[in-house]
C-alpha cells in the first residue's frame, strides 16, 4: 500500500531543553536575552523553535513561508523582549507573539493574492485541495495545508492550539460568528479529505 | 436540542468530552437531522487525529543563521540614533549658521564653494542614514514601509528639482537656501524613519 508523503519533513524534537546548560534557569536566561545577550536568546531560540515552527507551518500551508515567518517571529520576540513582564508564562507570551506576526504576514499575503487573482476562499479551495492518489490516506497535516486560509487558520488556532473563538475574532479580525462557521467549515472538509 | 444547541455544544467537542446526557440529546438530534450529523460526525473524526499530531515540529535547517544578523541589524539600529541624532543635529545647527552667514557675507563665488562643500556634507549625511533605513525597513510592516518610502520620495523630488533649479542657475542664493532646506527636510525625516519601529 502506499502511503501519503508529507509535503515537509516533520521530527520530533526529543529533548526541546537541550540547551538549557545545567544549572541554569528559564528566567535567568530570559533576563540575559533582555538585556541584549544574543547567546541568551540563541537559547531561548532552541528551546521554542520547534513549536513556533509547527505554528507556521501549519498557519501557512507552506514549509518555505514558515521557514521565514518563524524567523520573523524571533526578530520581532528580540525586539519586545523588554516588554514581557513575566506576567503570563514566556512560553504563553511568545506563542501571542508569533500568532499575531503570522496572521499579520498571511493578511498581507492574501490581500496581495486577492489583488492579483479576484477568487474567493470557496473557489480557492477546489484549487488548493491536493490530488488524492488511489487507495491512499491523507495525512491530517496536508490535509490541514490543503485548508482554504480563513478555515485553515481557524481550525489551527481552536483545534490544535486551543484558542477560544473571542480570542480567535481578536487576533485575526473576524466576527466570533464567523470563526465558528469556519471551525465547522474546516472539520468537515478535513473529514472529506481524510476519507478519500 | 435544537440545532443551534447542537452545533454550539459542538464547538468545543471532543476536547470537552460530552457528559452522558448530552451525548444522548445530541444522538437523539442527529438521529433525525442529517446537518448536524455530519458535524457530530466531522468532530469526532477529525478530533481524533488531532490529539496525534505533533506540537513540536523542528524546522528542516537551522534558521538562527537568518536570525542573529537581524538581531545584530536591529541593534545597531537601537544603539546608533543616539549619536546619530546628536550628529545630525550638530550638523543642521553648523550648516544653518553658515549658510547665513555666507549668504549674508561673503562674496559669491567664495560663497558657492562653501555651499558645494555644505551640500558634500548634507549628502554624505543623508548617505549613511539611507543605509541605516535600509537595514531598519525590513522589520517595518508593509503598510508603514510603503507609507514611509512614498513621503521620501516625494522629498527626494524636490529636493531633485531644486537641485537642477540650481544647475542651471549656481549663483542664485535663494536656490542654494531651496537645496539646503530640503536636504535638511530629508535628513529629519530619515532620522524620524530609523526610529519608528522603536516607537510602535
Amino acid at each position: 500500500m502506499t502511503t501519503w508523503a508529507l509535503p515537509f519533513p516533520m521530527t520530533l524534537d526529543p529533548n526541546p531543553e537541550r540547551a538549557l546548560p545545567a544549572g541554569v534557569g528559564a528566567e535567568t536566561i530570559i533576563s540575559d536575552a533582555r538585556n541584549g545577550d544574543d547567546l541568551a536568546f540563541e537559547r531561548l531560540y532552541r528551546q521554542h523553535v520547534g513549536r513556533v515552527y509547527a505554528l507556521a507551518l501549519r498557519l501557512s500551508g507552506d514549509p518555505a513561508d514558515a521557514d521565514s515567518l518563524t524567523q520573523d517571529v524571533f526578530v520581532r520576540v528580540w525586539e519586545r523582549l523588554t516588554s514581557f513582564r513575566g506576567e503570563s508564562a514566556f512560553g504563553t507570551w511568545l506563542h501571542r507573539l508569533a500568532v499575531n506576526v503570522i496572521l499579520s504576514d498571511r493578511r498581507s499575503a492574501w490581500r496581495r493574492a486577492r489583488r492579483i487573482t479576484p477568487t474567493g476562499d470557496l473557489v480557492e479551495l477546489d484549487v488548493a485541495a491536493p490530488a488524492p492518489q488511489p487507495g491512499t490516506r491523507l495525512d491530517l497535516d496536508a490535509a490541514i495545508a490543503a485548508l482554504p486560509p480563513g478555515a485553515r487558520t481557524v481550525f489551527v488556532l481552536h483545534d490544535v492550539e486551543g484558542y477560544q473563538h473571542a480570542e480567535i475574532a481578536e487576533l485575526s479580525g473576524i466576527a466570533a460568528g464567523t470563526s465558528k462557521a469556519q471551525l465547522f467549515r474546516a472539520r468537515r472538509l478535513l473529514r472529506k479529505a481524510l476519507e478519500r | 436540542m435544537t440545532c443551534d444547541q447542537v452545533r454550539e455544544r459542538l464547538v468545543s467537542y471532543p476536547m470537552s468530552p460530552l457528559s452522558a446526557e448530552e451525548r444522548r440529546s445530541i444522538d437523539e438530534h442527529t438521529s433525525r437531522c442529517a446537518d448536524c450529523r455530519a458535524d457530530y460526525q466531522a468532530a469526532s473524526i477529525v478530533g481524533a487525529r488531532v490529539a496525534g499530531l505533533d506540537r513540536d515540529i523542528q524546522p528542516p535547517s537551522d534558521l538562527w543563521t537568518g536570525i542573529a544578523p537581524r538581531l545584530r541589524a536591529y541593534r545597531g539600529r537601537i544603539e546608533q540614533p543616539l549619536w546619530r541624532m546628536a550628529a545630525a543635529a550638530v550638523l543642521l545647527i553648523a550648516v544653518s549658521s553658515t549658510v547665513t552667514w555666507m549668504l549674508m557675507k561673503a562674496p559669491a563665488r567664495e560663497a558657492r564653494a562653501t555651499f558645494q562643500s555644505l551640500e558634500a556634507d548634507y549628502a554624505r549625511s543623508t548617505l549613511e542614514l539611507t543605509t541605516l533605513y535600509a537595514a531598519t525597513r525590513s522589520t517595518m510592516t508593509p503598510a508603514t514601509r510603503a507609507v514611509v518610502e512614498r513621503n521620501l520620495a516625494v522629498i527626494e523630488r524636490a529636493l531633485g528639482e531644486a537641485r537642477e533649479a540650481l544647475r542651471g542657475d549656481p549663483l542664485n542664493s535663494a536656490l542654494e537656501a531651496i537645496v539646503a532646506t530640503a536636504y535638511r527636510r530629508k535628513i529629519e525625516f530619515l532620522e524620524r524613519a530609523t526610529t519608528l519601529d522603536r516607537e510602535s
